[in-house]
């Protein structure tokens, strides 16, 4: 691996020598002539002598240091060409990061990473866009369509009642995906949650727990808790949604009657909350993408959903310095476990 | 009969709150902002407020502000699409008993106009009544088969509390904030301790009955539900 040095010392390095160089040469050049008699060596002492001296180093000296600047200043050139590309829309450039200097090379790092992280969120604007119209428009046009249809006259009163549950199970729909696609948006552009305050973690799942009781109890679920008292600082809010969201899908696929489990415990440097559901369980072959936009494994419940849920989950526990893991059995159930740190 | 106002500047939301209130059974008038809603009140005896936040002029949060600083009680319920914790703080501080964010599930918004009506009734008649049971809140007292006793002052308040809105969950520690004061000494073990001696007193009363949901907390239910 080759030793970069710091530019401050090769710039040292450098003049050093060029003084050095310069001084030889003139003094060199002075000697040579006075060897071969044009000029005495006695005039070395005369003042216009050690002028002449003078400017000649000096002159040297600068014709030296013109080919040792490009040596400085080409990296530096390289990574304003590649600044220009960037600003074109280009993310793919990059610069070589292995320089003659550390500060160069960390520059180039930087510089590489930077492209790298503003190329990711491109491709999430235009994937996500174009995902997103698809969502959106898909019952938006039911929605439109079916209305259209019930202002004809000669429909019979099944068909008025079915299209008029159709509007109204799409409007729901569209409006949850509204909510959680602008929390989605805002949370791309954060990098870390606020610093937060401290609360109590378990009190927040039960008062979480209860904002859904008229869903859990219309199950007829048995809810089986085990939460730890623990006292957690953080953004409270933003972990709510995670809770809500993890319980909402856990009664959603629960069968009637079901058990919903919900674990909070500590675990040495981290907290884990897990749910655990009775439901039909997530196939192996989707599980790895249940977290992805929009994507949603159980076509049944498709019309329930929005396919975000997880994905805010996910990017919210991500802030947190956390992170979310799947557990699945068909035909068994479903575990959601949340890892996060605690000091 | 209950009279709601409703009182918001879009008239296609307003026509709809009209709509689902008057089906709920209700009666129901709407105002376009926050001027019209005070001269209808001089006219129209209102008993709950369905209060919108963003309305040109007066804005749900002054309107709010205006009401309670003149000394009105009504409960107030604001509906709105400004979902932000600050924004559900500034609601609360300016007077408002509930808060919504739009779009709202109607039914939710129904059951939660349901309980501040009958919350303010038992505030307005400081009495609460289940079965044969009748709870006095100035005296702290509870008749039950005719013979009435006075409550320690805690234990008063956390049967009262918990048959205002019977059925529904409330954890030990929302029991223990609204009623310790938060005082340093109480911890979640001393509700448990006084909802054991509210089961000893009312070991006999079949009017209602107190239901730990375990790993939740504790609910009020009347009769012989559960």
């Amino acid at each position: 691996m080759k030793k970069t040095l710091s530019i401050r010392t090769t710039t040292v390095i450098a003049v050093f020598f060029i003084l050095v160089f310069a001084s030889a040469l003139t003094l060199f050049g002075f000697f040579a002539l006075a060897a071969l008699n044009y000029v005495g060596i006695s005039k070395i002492h005369h003042p216009p002598y050690l002028i002449m001296l003078f400017c000649v180093s000096s002159v040297i000296g600068t014709l030296i240091s013109v080919p040792l600047t490009r040596y400085f200043i080409s990296p530096i050139k390289e990574i304003a060409k590649a600044l220009d590309k960037v600003k074109a829309g280009n993310f793919t450039v990059r610069v070589a990061e292995e320089q003659r200097s550390a500060e160069l090379s960390a520059l180039a790092k930087g510089f590489n990473g930077m492209v790298e992280e503003l190329g990711s969120t491109e491709f999430f604007r235009k994937d996500f866009i174009s995902n997103f119209s698809h969502e959106f428009k898909t019952p938006i046009a039911s929605i439109r369509g079916f209305a259209k249809e019930l202002i004809n006259e000669d429909l019979s009163k099944e068909q008025r009642q079915e299209y008029l549950q159709i509007i109204a199970y799409e409007s729901e729909r569209l409006s949850n995906m509204a909510s959680n696609v602008l929390l989605l948006t805002n949370l791309e552009h954060t990098h870390k949650l606020p610093a937060g305050k401290p609360f109590s973690l378990d009190e927040q799942l039960r008062r979480c727990i209860l904002l859904l009781e008229r869903q859990w109890s219309y199950k007829e679920l048995e809810l089986d808790l085990e939460l730890e008292e623990i006292c957690y600082t953080g953004d409270e809010e933003m972990l709510s949604h995670i809770w809500v969201n993890l319980l909402s899908n856990g009664i959603k696929f629960s069968p009637m009657g079901g058990t919903l489990r919900v674990r909070l415990r500590r675990v040495k440097d981290k907290v884990e909350v897990s749910v655990t559901d009775m439901g039909p369980g997530i196939p192996a072959d989707k599980i790895d993408k249940i977290f992805d936009r929009f994507y949603q494994a159980d076509v049944s419940h498709k019309a329930e959903g929005n396919g975000l849920g997880l994905t805010l989950c996910k990017r919210i526990a991500e802030l947190a310095e956390g992170s979310i893991s799947v557990k699945s059995e068909l035909g068994k159930g479903t575990r959601f476990t949340v890892s996060l740190p605690i000091k | 009969m209950f009279n709601i106002m409703v009182v918001d500047d879009n008239a296609n939301t307003g026509r709809l709150m009209k709509a689902v209130l008057t089906r709920a059974g209700y009666n129901v008038f709407v105002a376009g902002d926050g001027n019209e809603a005070l001269s209808l009140m001089d006219t129209k005896h209102t008993d709950l407020i369905v209060l919108d936040v963003m309305m040109p002029g007066m804005d749900g949060f002054e309107f709010a502000e205006l009401l309670r600083s003149t000394g009105v009680n009504i409960p107030i319920i604001m509906v709105t699409a400004k979902d932000t914790p600050a924004d559900k703080r500034k609601g609360f501080i300016a007077g408002t008993d509930d808060y919504m964010v739009k779009p709202v599930d109607e039914e939710e918004m129904l059951l939660r106009i349901a309980a501040l009506l009958r919350r303010a009734k038992i505030v307005n008649e400081k009495r609460l009544t289940v079965g044969s049971t009748v709870f006095d809140y100035e005296a702290l007292s509870v008749t039950q088969n005719g013979l009435t006793e006075t409550l320690p002052q805690k234990e008063f308040m956390l049967i009262y509390k918990l048959l205002s809105s019977p059925g529904k969950i409330h954890t030990r520690r929302q029991l223990m904030d609204e009623l310790w004061d938060m005082e340093s000494e109480t911890d979640e073990r001393t509700v448990d301790v006084h909802i054991n001696r509210l089961r000893d007193r009312f070991r006999d009363n079949g009017d209602f009955s107190i239901v730990t949901v375990r790993g939740l907390g504790y609910k009020a239910v009347c009769g012989g539900e559960r």
